[in-house]
């Protein structure tokens, strides 16, 4: 489903990396970390270029904002699952960031990636996709 | 006026009257000046006078000044009693005040008169109907009507408030001045009295009979003859306001300079009456002068018209003395004639400064000195002689009057500026300034000595080198002016000088004295014999007796003696009459001749001088026999040759005992006993050889005689003189000490005069202080305080009637110990207690009560202090509090209540106004915010609410007062200590009948306690909602997980039930248990967690030896997140060991141990005695996978060894991540 797309996971609690991990592994995508710091993500993302990430908000170090903004500002699709909504500042300037609030089953992020995948590579515009996804 | 009347011819005739003729010449030129006993007619008053009538306004008032001291409280009280209160005149009163005594003059004088008392003050105007005070320590003049108050008085001795204020009024006022002396000690007043009358004021002192005067001052003022009427101190306003009502009647006959014209054609006749009454001839003095003069007498006497005046000094010839002495004032001044004193410094003190050494002295005399002037322009001279010259003589100036007060104005050296005649440069160098007075300096002040003394009655000084006599012979006759050239002669050291004035001379003395310097009158003593002292025993006795003597001979040379005398005369035998000195006082007739022969030379009276040479020896020897005899001596056959007729003579001498044995005087009588018989002269012929021999034998022991009584004579003659030094040396100091004895008198006199005030001052506070003292005895009574005084003993001092109630006392019992009185008081430590106050002299209370009455009183002991702050005793007051004591119970119960209320209430209350302003008092408001109410009046409250409240509070409660509604609100309000504070305010109209708003009532309360509360509530919730979320989906995940590598729905529960256990684990751990730590997780150590974590796994019976775990580690402390992933890692680890390895067996065994090493914790995981391990498993498990990923998620790495005896586990990790960390509300 994801074939062989390079995805990034940034989360720090290891059952919910693991779990989101083989769920993309088993969706044939292809899994950079999973990452539990936003400094290992940045370190990670200047060896490997990834198609797109799924990322949690609150990492041991930081919040989330520089990560995504290092990906979004290079037009790679970006899903977001907090438990507590995203840094008001990272809200603010991307409205239409994709968002899903935890819990949610790992196989339903990793379809909702590849839907994004999918739209992005087809119209360019992954915003529009993201925006009516927003609204289940 | 150049014309003069001789209205009495003088009987001495024309000498008399030529001398009078160049007395008047003299007078053109020369300077007046006082001589004592002298005229000293006044001419350079003129300009001032002038003056002070120019400035004459028909404003002007009289300006009264009354001086005082001693006794003068009660002179004044007299004098003010008897004052109207509209005169029209301002009254000045100077009296003798101590310098650190505040006066109560003004307030005790208020008392008196209804007229504005003032205590003066520097610049005030002085205005008519008011009446001024000199105010202490000071000295008050007055210039151009206004006062001047000069700070602080000048030293006592040198203190004469009166004279100084007196001249200044004076100078001021003219004839507007009046001088009032009242009662006093001492002389202050007098001179200034003198200056007032100079310038034509009125002057009056206090008679002597009044019956509360001290006599000093107004005496001293009287005894001058400057005081126009000596009254009764009653007596003096209306004597003022007559004068005054006189002044203003005649002020119509004056012209614009204030003479009367009427006067001025009367004054030849006036001064006709003067000359002939007095001798005096003034006719050549300004007429203005005399005019003034006389019309100030004239106003005096309140005479009209100058007819009425000459008709009452035709009654009354004294009052012709009295203008007489109007018109003598002493004037001198400082280089009077300055040519002259230039010349004289030239020569003669430049002459007596280089002839003397450091041992010199230099003596001079200034006789009729006056006021001094003279004596210190000699001193100036010869101390500005001596400046270029060391060592210095020793210079004494004699200045002498007879003038008393003049010589006392000499010796203070005190000249009333401008000094005339003085160069700047003088004035600098030899004056200093003090009050507006020029005042010499010591250094020349101590060359002068003054003294009163009279030239022609008193032995004059001597050994002088100069006498300055300058303007004094010129009014005295020529028989005077002769023995006082005599007595300069005589006072002078051979070579000495004389000065005279420039109009006088020494004519009548050229044997005496040489002229050295024409031009200015300076002569030089001639060395002359014979010269003499003048007898001047016999002047004054001569001035007295003649007149009686020479009446006597008048009424007993009737014509009947004088005949008889002519014809006896023929008759009676040629005789003399000498004195002591073998003067000649009478000659008998023509027959005389036979006996005296003329010398050539000089003319002579002495006997010797002309008696014919043969009688000489015979007559002395008579003389001195009848001196010694006092007796009648008779020589009869004298021998004598006269005209080549030998005769023979009686010799008699007789003393005249009629003038006394002490005249002297001797009768020589010469009776002719006829020729010598030839007989006898040839009898004698023989017996002359004889007679001669032996009469040559006789005179030639008569001369050794005669030499030796000479030698005695001249040693009797060098022990006078020398005894005559010295007893001119201790004249000197004499008078040096009489002078400063003077000072020393005056100063005692001041204080004297100080202390008479302040007596007197005393008096008139004690009046005060005893009805005080009543008021005070009044107010004790009144008070109901019941008050005792004991003295340091407990003695009883004094009580209030009040105290009876308490005690059993009588007025009997003042003086007695207060224990011994019995008291109806409860109350046993009285005396313990006075001795705690008198000892800590603090004040002690007791509540005691009275068991009788039951009424209870507070009793104070306080300390008696005097007024000097000495404890003398103790004070005990007693006040009923029955009646307090039931107020005071109700009051601590309402004031309880109303805290209670306000406690309870937790806010303030606030009133506003109806429409919606903060006003007036807000006690609740100004607590809280610190706020007065000038800051939160209106609006300003706003001021004390939080920025971003105060905006929306305003327009809330503007809306809300607009549609007069419940006002609810909340807003943040800064404290007074600074702290901002959460409110919720509620505020209420409150309406009349008619619905309108009166006033609104609103209430804060503080509710920041349940704000933080509720803050506090709201971010565990989240943190709560954020955790179980995480839970959620850590749990979903591990469920996936788990399913993936259990086999069976049993395996698969148990897996998920132990990774469920382990997280319940570390929630239990970690999770925040208390409302005030909201959102910091709890701490806990790795050693309890891994005890926690293995427990499931590990049996718990088995423990000690046979414990399968065992741990081994330092306390870490760890919190956080972290706990989560270690107990996920630890929980792994034991349930691979209880499934695979060490703890799936009996015996098998685990230690785990952990140290940190630079901030790194490193935990190892050993298992034993397990199931041999072979080898790395080939494919990852998921447990060490998880493990992996949990050790990643801590930054740390793990080391998996599967050694054959069991697996370790090596994990690092960094601590910081380890440890708590907070969790951001996010």
């Amino acid at each position: 489903m994801l074939n062989h797309a390079a995805v990034l996971i940034a989360e720090d609690e290891p059952f919910i990396a693991l779990d989101l991990a083989l769920a993309i592994e088993d969706a044939g995508g292809e899994v950079v970390g999973p990452v539990a710091s936003v400094s290992e993500a940045l370190s990670v993302l200047e060896i490997h270029t990834v198609t797109a990430a799924i990322l949690d908000v609150n990492l041991t170090d930081r919040d989330i904002s520089p990560v995504a903004e290092h990906l979004l500002s290079r037009g790679i699709p970006v899903l977001i699952q907090t438990g507590v909504g995203l840094p008001p500042e990272l809200a603010a300037r991307y409205p239409d960031l994709v968002v899903r609030i935890k819990p949610c089953p790992a196989a339903s992020l990793v379809t909702q990636l590849a839907v994004m995948i999918a739209g992005h590579q087809v119209g360019e515009t992954p915003s529009s996709s993201a925006t009516a996804s927003r609204r289940p | 006026m150049k014309s003069v009347v001789y209205l009495v011819c003088d009987s001495r005739g024309p000498l008399k009257r030529q001398f009078e003729r160049s007395r008047a010449m003299a007078s053109k030129s020369a300077e007046p000046k006082g001589v004592g006993g002298f005229p000293r007619p006044k001419r350079d008053g003129d300009a001032r006078l002038a003056a002070s009538g120019a400035k004459k306004d028909p404003k002007a008032f009289l300006i009264v000044g009354i001086g005082a001291s001693a006794g003068g409280l009660e002179a004044f009280k007299s004098f003010f009693g008897k004052t109207p209160t509209d005169t029209g005149m301002a009254f000045i009163l100077v009296q003798h005040l101590s310098p650190d005594h505040k006066s109560m003059l003004t307030e005790l004088l208020a008392r008196t008169t209804d007229m504005d008392v003032i205590e003066a003050t520097d610049g005030m105007e002085v205005k008519p109907n008011c009446v001024f005070i000199i105010p202490p320590d000071a000295t008050l003049t007055i210039r151009g009507g206004r006062l001047k108050v000069e700070r602080p008085a000048p030293p006592r001795e040198r203190r004469r408030p009166i004279d100084t204020f007196f001249e200044s009024l004076a100078e001021d006022q003219g004839e507007n001045a009046i001088a009032v002396i009242l009662s006093g000690t001492g002389s202050d007043g007098t001179l200034g009295l003198a200056t007032i009358k100079e310038r034509g004021g009125l002057t009056l002192a206090q008679a002597e009979f009044d019956h509360h005067a001290m006599a000093g001052m107004p005496q001293s003022a009287a005894a001058t003859g400057q005081v126009d009427e000596v009254l009764a101190v009653e007596a003096m306003p209306a004597r003022i306001v007559a004068y005054h009502r006189h002044m203003t009647g005649v002020a119509g006959a004056k012209d614009g300079e204030g003479l009367r014209q009427d006067a001025a054609t009367h004054l030849a006749t006036i001064m006709g009456a003067l000359r002939a009454r007095s001798g005096h001839d003034f006719s050549e003095y300004k007429g203005k002068t005399l005019l003034r003069r006389l019309q100030r007498r004239m106003q005096v006497l309140q005479v009209e018209t100058p007819f009425a005046y000459i008709e009452r000094f035709r009654k009354q010839p004294e009052e012709l003395d009295m203008l007489f002495r109007e018109l003598l004032i002493g004037v001198t001044q400082f280089f009077r004639d300055p040519a002259s004193f230039e010349a004289l410094a030239a020569t003669v003190i430049a002459d007596l400064v280089a002839g003397k050494g450091a041992d010199g002295e230099i003596r001079i005399w200034v006789p009729g000195c006056s006021t001094g002037q003279e004596a210190y322009t000699l001193a100036i001279l010869i101390r500005e002689a001596m400046d270029t010259r060391r060592p210095t003589p020793k210079v004494q100036i004699f200045g002498t009057d007879i003038d008393d007060r003049a010589i006392a104005l000499a010796r203070l050296g005190r000249y009333r500026k401008p000094a005339a005649g003085l160069s700047p440069e003088r004035l600098e160098r030899w004056f200093t300034e003090d009050r507006g007075d020029s005042c010499v300096i010591s250094e020349i002040r101590e060359m002068c000595v003054f003294s009163t003394h009279s030239i022609i009655k008193h032995p004059p000084f001597s050994k002088l080198d100069l006498i300055s006599c300058r303007n004094l012979l010129i009014y005295i006759d020529a028989e005077m002016q002769d023995r006082v050239m005599r007595t300069f002669h005589y006072s002078l050291k051979p070579g000495g000088r004389l000065f005279l004035g420039s109009s006088e001379s020494v004519t009548r003395a050229t044997r005496l004295f040489s002229v050295a310097d024409k031009k200015h009158r300076i002569f030089e003593r001639r060395e002359i014999e014979g010269a003499s002292l003048p007898d001047l025993s016999g002047i004054g006795r001569r001035l007295e007796l003649s007149p009686t003597t020479s009446a006597q001979r008048a009424s007993s040379d009737d014509r009947i003696d004088k005949n008889a005398r002519r014809v006896t005369e023929k008759y009676n035998p040629p005789h003399v009459v000498v004195d002591g000195s073998d003067q000649i006082v009478r000659f008998s007739g023509a027959a005389m001749v036979r006996y005296v022969e003329l010398a050539t030379g000089a003319p002579s009276y002495a006997l010797f001088d002309i008696l014919r040479k043969p009688l000489r020896p015979a007559v002395r020897a008579l003389l001195k026999e009848v001196r010694a005899s006092r007796e009648a001596v008779r020589h009869d056959n004298v021998p004598i040759r006269i005209d080549g007729s030998a005769r023979r003579l009686a010799l008699l001498g007789e003393p005249l005992a009629d003038q006394g044995p002490e005249s002297g005087l001797i009768v020589v009588v010469f009776q002719d006993g006829g020729a010598a018989t030839s007989a006898a002269s040839a009898r004698s012929g023989g017996e002359v050889t004889d007679g001669v021999k032996a009469l040559e034998q006789e005179l030639s022991t008569t001369r050794v005689q005669l030499q030796s009584t000479i030698d005695e004579l001249e040693v009797a003659n060098e022990e006078l003189k020398s005894s005559n030094e010295e007893h001119q040396s201790v004249n000197e100091e004499l008078q040096s000490s009489n002078e400063e004895l003077e000072t020393a008198k005056e100063e005692m006199q001041s204080v004297n005069e100080e202390v008479q005030t302040i007596n007197s001052e005393m008096v008139s506070k004690n009046e005060l202080l005893t009805s005080l003292n009543s008021d005070l005895k009044n107010l004790l009574e009144s008070t109901e305080i019941a008050t005792l005084f004991l003295d340091g003993l407990l003695r009883v001092r004094s009580f209030t009637p009040g105290v009876t109630d308490i005690f059993h006392l009588r007025e009997a019992d003042i003086g007695r110990p207060v224990t011994e009185i019995v008291s109806l008081l409860n109350y046993s430590g009285l005396q313990a207690d006075v001795k705690t106050v008198l000892r800590k002299l603090a004040v002690v209370e007791r509540e005691v009560t009275l068991p009788e009455t039951g009424a209870t009183f507070e009793l104070r002991i306080r300390p008696y202090r005097t007024t000097d702050n000495v404890i003398d005793g103790v004070v005990l007051t007693f006040l009923d509090i029955s009646a307090r004591h039931v107020a005071d119970e109700a009051l601590r119960g309402s004031e309880a209540r109303f805290r209670g209320a306000v406690e309870a209430v937790e806010g303030i209350v606030w009133t506003n106004n109806a429409v919606g302003e903060m006003a007036g008092e807000q006690p609740g408001w100004s607590a809280l915010t610190g706020q007065t109410p000038a800051e939160y009046e209106g609006f300003g409250w706003a001021q004390a609410v939080h920025p971003d409240d105060a905006r929306p509070s305003v327009e809330a409660w503007r809306a809300a007062v607009a549609a007069k509604r419940l006002f609810e609100f909340e807003h943040r309000v800064r404290r007074q200590d600074g702290e901002w504070r959460h409110f919720s305010i509620r505020a209420a109209p409150i309406l009349d009948k008619a619905k309108r708003v009166v006033e609104w009532v609103g209430v804060h309360t503080d509710i920041t306690q349940s704000k933080r509360a509720e803050e506090h509530r709201a971010l565990l919730l989240r943190e709560l909602d954020h955790r179980v979320k995480n839970l959620f989906s850590i749990v979903g995940g591990m469920v996936t997980l788990s399913a993936r590598s259990a086999t069976t729905p049993q395996e698969l529960a148990k897996t998920i039930q132990g990774r469920l256990g382990a997280l319940a684990t570390a929630h239990l751990l970690i999770s925040p248990r208390q409302a005030a730590s909201a959102g910091a997780d709890q701490e806990t150590t790795l050693g309890e967690l891994v005890a926690k974590i293995l427990s499931p796994h590990i049996d718990p019976s088995a423990s000690g030896e046979s414990s399968r775990a065992a741990l081994n580690g330092p306390e870490v402390t760890i919190g956080g997140e972290a706990v989560t992933n270690l107990a996920l890692i630890l929980h792994e680890m034991a349930t691979n060991g209880a499934k695979y390895g060490a703890l799936s067996r009996s015996g098998g065994r685990v230690e785990i141990s952990w140290k940190v090493d630079g901030g790194r914790l490193i935990l190892t995981w050993v298992e034993f005695g397990g199931p041999e391990v072979k080898g790395s498993p080939a494919r990852e498990g998921f447990g060490s996978l998880l493990t992996r990923r949990s050790v990643g998620a801590l930054g740390g790495e793990v080391a998996f060894d599967w050694k054959p005896s069991g697996l370790v586990v090596c994990i690092q990790a960094p601590m910081e991540r380890l440890t708590p960390r907070r969790v951001e509300s996010d």
